[in-house]
């Protein structure tokens, strides 16, 4: 199995992950941005004098969101594929512990025991 | 927060992750049936690490929405940032995600999964699947930053976690998973980590609670503490309770400290009796309208020997007036503050001054509302005045028109004056026959026996002050004329304020100065005695540190002009 690892990139999902339409899984839970965009322009539009304009660090971290959610779909499409469903669960849970580190990381949020 | 509160959270998270970690260490059942279809578990392990960036992403992704949200200055912006968020989640996967696709052709997998385009009915299926799970993780993700919003990142971890679990438990009994006791035991741990954060929110939230509710407390407690009139009054006349006794009724805005302080004659025994620097808006009122006080201060002063062998007069403006006076000592009158001491000409009208002590007036009846603006006037009484005759008054008039005369016993409307409290000493002296001249007052070495304040508010000070307290005894122009007011009350000499000349009718005197009419104030202490509050009245204005010069300068302006306004009728 280790061998095939250097096999070219395009054969590693299906020969080495053995999961099928990874990227494409993923793809498709991001698809409903067809679908929100033109409701979330419209709730803008309807309410506009009560939101402020977004600003530069405002959309600099919508965008990092973006970004870290590209990692974060074609991950769990992996896991999900190559996963059975119980355990891709248990450990796509991780994201608890991962989540009191980073509030504490960066929101300062007060963690003690 | 008590770190206590937070440890339901923390348990619950480890007791999460303990349950990943032991289905990451229990492989046993997984060996024993590796398949061709899914491998053993050892073979699992790019999607476990794949499963574990997923969570770190995830996990970061909602501390950087969590941040995103907590700037949001109201709900609507939450709710659209919330929508973009989303948005955002969606949108850029759907453009970068194309890269590894097209770069692993895994496009080529798709007649490969599904068959050949022949079979429409398996393509139609998974048509309806995209748009199922499109929609589906769209109501997810809104729901899941809705819950970054409403409770935090974390608490809205703990959630997803439960849709994963609902998830696993489909996975193991409806698709025929293979089933180990540690997926059954990291199960049920994720929904003890659930149960464990929830309990630990329900704790933050009672304690949170209880917090608030203190501090409110405490803060009701302070805004009728020390410092504060009820408390004062407490002291002077209340019931001491005993330090010792834990039981005991403590006056209003007493602790048991500060009654141990008062008890050992500490120096914050002193403190506690006094005023307070400035008035706290929720200051509760005190009503001076009652004769209680007044006995109470008498009483007071009687027992403590300051007001012995002294007349009612000289009990309120005897030199350091009294112990209960001196409390009062050292409040600083801003005359802007109090709305009106910059005034006009003496001819204007003048408000109402009564003494509290010797009215049976409401302060908050019809007399309240009529509570003047501007600054007072003593005026002569219509009781015929036993002292000199009016000449003296009259000397002092200038010539010209007699404003706020009018025809003998017609009533006159009262007018809101912006007169100043020096036309109440001319007034008031012009009424006894006494009319001093204001270039002699200050030289009395007895001026000095106005610094001291008898704690007395007058009816305009209580009502400027929004009925809060009484902490604004030190008035440029009130405090002497209250003072003053209350010692020619004695004689008749009316004191309500009034328009400068103004004629004064019977029906206008307060019953109590009625009753005690006689015997006139200047019989009763002398000429003397007269000059020395003048004196002391004038000093007391001109030496007032708070004032600025220009009211100053107004002041004595208007004495003049409210004092050749005068009558003595």
């Amino acid at each position: 199995m280790h061998a095939q690892l250097v096999q070219p990139s395009s054969d590693f999902v299906e020969f080495v992950v053995q999961v099928a339409l990874t990227f494409f899984t993923a793809l498709l839970l991001n698809s409903y941005w067809a679908l929100q965009l033109p409701a979330l322009y419209g709730f803008v539009r309807m309410s506009a004098s009560q939101i402020p304009q977004m600003t530069k660090g405002q959309f600099i971290r919508g965008a990092c969101i973006g970004l870290i959610s590209c990692f974060d779909s074609a991950g769990r499409a992996l896991a999900l594929n190559s996963l059975p469903g119980s355990l891709f669960v248990i450990f796509s849970s991780s994201d608890m512990a991962f989540n009191y580190l980073l509030s504490k990381t960066f929101l300062k949020k007060q963690f003690t025991w | 927060m008590h770190p206590v509160l937070y440890r339901w959270h923390l348990a619950g998270v480890l007791v999460a992750t303990s349950g990943i970690s032991l289905v990451a260490l229990d492989n046993s059942g997984d060996n024993s049936d590796c398949t061709p279809e899914y491998g053993c578990l050892d073979d699992y392990a790019p999607g476990i690490i794949a499963a574990l960036v997923s969570g770190l992403a995830n996990a970061g992704k909602m501390v950087m929405a969590h941040s995103l949200l907590l700037g949001s200055p109201n709900r609507t912006t939450v709710k659209v940032r919330v929508a973009e968020i989303s948005t955002w989640n969606c949108l850029v996967p759907s453009l970068l995600l194309w890269i590894p696709l097209l770069a692993t052709r895994e496009q080529q997998q798709y007649l490969d999964v599904l068959g050949p385009i022949s079979n429409s009915d398996a393509h139609t299926l998974f048509v309806l699947l995209c748009v199922g799970l499109a929609l589906g993780k769209m109501v997810d993700r809104l729901t899941k930053y809705g819950m970054v919003r409403l409770k935090g990142a974390l608490f809205a971890s703990m959630v997803d976690a439960i849709k994963k679990v609902l998830t696993a438990i489909v996975s193991i009994f409806a698709l025929g998973e293979t089933w180990s006791w540690s997926r059954g035991v990291s199960l049920a741990l994720v929904f003890i980590a659930m149960g464990l954060y929830s309990y630990g929110s329900y704790v933050k939230a009672k304690a949170s609670k209880a917090t608030r509710k203190a501090a409110k407390e405490a803060e009701l407690a302070n805004a009728d503490g020390p410092g504060g009139l009820d408390s004062r009054d407490s002291a002077g006349t209340g019931p001491i309770a005993d330090a010792d006794d834990p039981d005991a009724v403590l006056p209003v805005g007493f602790t048991p400290r500060m009654l141990e302080a008062a008890v050992a004659g500490t120096s914050d025994a002193d403190w506690m009796l006094r005023v307070p620097a400035q008035p706290r808006p929720n200051m509760r009122s005190y009503s001076f309208d009652d004769l209680s006080y007044a006995k109470r201060v008498q009483d007071f002063n009687a027992a403590s020997g300051g007001g012995a062998a002294r007349t009612p007069a000289q009990h309120w403006l005897g030199h350091s007036l009294s112990p209960m006076g001196s409390l009062y000592g050292g409040k600083v009158y801003n005359p802007k503050d109090q709305g009106g001491a910059v005034s006009g000409v003496g001819g204007a009208a003048a408000p109402m001054l009564e003494l509290p002590s010797l009215s049976r007036t409401s302060s908050r009846g019809s007399d309240r509302r009529k509570a003047p603006r501007g600054t007072y006037a003593v005026e002569s009484s219509p009781v015929p005045d036993a002292g000199d005759p009016g000449s003296d008054a009259e000397d002092v008039q200038p010539p010209g028109p007699r404003r706020g005369r009018s025809s003998p016993g017609g009533r006159r409307r009262r007018r809101r004056s912006n007169d100043s409290g020096a036309g109440v000493w001319s007034g008031a002296l012009s009424a006894m026959g006494m009319g001093g001249d204001l270039e002699e007052v200050g030289s009395s070495s007895e001026t000095d026996s106005m610094d001291s304040d008898d704690g007395m508010p007058t009816r305009r000070n209580r009502a400027q002050s929004g009925d809060s307290a009484i902490v604004s005894p030190g008035s440029v122009d009130g405090r002497p004329a209250t003072a003053t007011a209350a010692a020619v009350g004695i004689s008749g000499v009316r004191v309500r304020g009034r328009r400068s000349g103004e004629r004064l009718e019977e029906s206008d005197l307060s019953p109590d100065v009625e009753q005690r009419g006689a015997p006139p104030m200047a019989l009763a202490l002398g000429r003397d005695f007269t000059e020395r509050v003048e004196s002391a009245a004038a000093q007391f204005t001109v030496n007032d540190s708070s004032a600025s010069a220009l009211s100053t300068l107004t002041v004595e302006s208007d004495m003049r002009g409210s004092r050749s306004g005068s009558r003595l009728r």
